[in-house]
C-alpha cells in the first residue's frame, strides 16, 4: 500500500507588494497529494504541487498543515519576486511542477481502491468521497490594484486590504 | 541531539553540501527553499523564531531527497532515513 490518494482545492487571496503598487490576487485551483502513514505520524505529500508536503499526529493534522503550508509557500514566492507578472509566473511554476513518480504511486492507489484491494481507513472517512476525474489545475486573477499611500508610521492601503486574507478557504476530497 | 523522528537542519544542510553539490537554498519568510538541477523542495521548514538549529520532521527530509533525486547518497549519509 502505498498511501491514499487525495484530492484538494484552494481559493486563497495573496496580496502582492511591490514598491508603491499592491495588487491583491485570487488564487483558485485543485491538486493532488498522497497520504502515507510513516514513523507514527500521517504525511501529505504533494504530487501537484510536487515540491511540498507536510504532516501531523492524525489525519485532520496533517490536512491542516498541509493547507497551512500551501498558503505559506505562496507567501514566500511573493516576497521572491520581483513583481506582479514574475509572482504569476512563479506560482504557476511551483504548482505545476508534478512530482511524476508520486502521481504514479497516487494513480496506482486509486485503482487500488477502486479495485476493493484496499479500503478508505477510518481516519479518512471525514472526508468527502470524489469519484470523478478531475484535473488538477491553478487560476491566478488579478482583483484589484492599489497604489500604497503610507501615513507617517502605518501602510494605510494595505492595512485596509489585509482583512481579506481571512477569506482562504480549501477543501480535501478523498479520491475514490 | 535529535528528537525522534526528526533530524537537526544543519546535518539536512552537510548532507546537502556532499549529496547535491551546487545546490541553491533560499531563505523565505517561512521556508528554505532548496534548488538543485531545477528540481524544487518549497518548504523546508525554519523552526521557531531564533532557532538556530531545530529538529526537522523526517517526512520533509524523505519528500526533499526524493524529489532533488538524491536518495541512494541522502540514505548513505544519514542512515535514519532508511527506516
Amino acid at each position: 500500500m502505498n498511501g491514499y490518494p487525495i484530492i484538494f482545492t484552494f481559493n486563497e487571496i495573496i496580496i502582492v507588494k511591490k514598491g508603491f503598487k499592491a495588487y491583491v490576487s485570487t488564487i483558485k485551483g485543485r491538486g493532488q497529494a498522497l497520504l502515507v502513514k510513516e514513523n507514527g505520524k500521517y504525511w501529505l505529500n504533494g504530487v501537484q504541487p510536487g515540491g511540498m508536503s507536510d504532516g501531523g499526529d492524525t489525519v485532520k493534522e496533517a490536512l491542516h498543515n498541509f493547507r497551512i503550508a500551501f498558503r505559506n509557500i505562496l507567501s514566500d514566492i511573493e516576497g521572491f519576486s520581483r513583481n506582479y507578472p514574475d509572482f504569476r509566473n512563479r506560482a504557476a511554476s511551483f504548482f505545476n511542477d508534478i512530482d511524476e513518480k508520486e502521481l504514479r504511486l497516487w494513480e496506482e492507489a486509486r485503482k487500488e481502491l477502486r479495485a476493493g484491494k484496499i479500503s478508505t481507513p477510518e481516519d479518512i472517512s471525514i472526508l468527502k468521497k470524489e469519484t470523478n476525474e478531475l484535473n488538477s489545475y491553478i487560476n491566478i486573477a488579478l482583483l484589484a490594484e492599489f497604489i500604497r499611500i503610507k501615513s507617517y508610521n502605518n501602510d494605510i492601503i494595505t492595512a485596509e486590504i489585509n482583512k481579506e486574507n481571512s477569506n482562504s478557504q480549501s477543501e480535501f476530497l478523498a479520491a475514490a | 541531539m535529535s528528537s525522534k523522528g526528526c533530524i537537526p537542519l544543519n546535518d539536512i544542510f552537510k548532507m546537502l553540501d556532499e549529496c547535491a553539490q551546487g545546490h541553491t537554498r533560499k531563505s523565505g519568510d517561512h521556508y528554505w527553499i532548496i534548488i538543485f538541477h531545477e528540481k524544487i523542495y518549497y518548504n523546508l521548514p525554519k523552526g521557531e523564531h531564533g532557532a538556530k538549529n531545530p529538529d526537522i520532521q523526517i517526512g520533509h527530509v524523505k519528500k526533499l531527497i526524493r524529489r532533488l533525486q538524491i536518495e541512494d547518497c541522502a540514505k548513505r549519509y544519514l542512515p535514519i532515513l532508511s527506516n
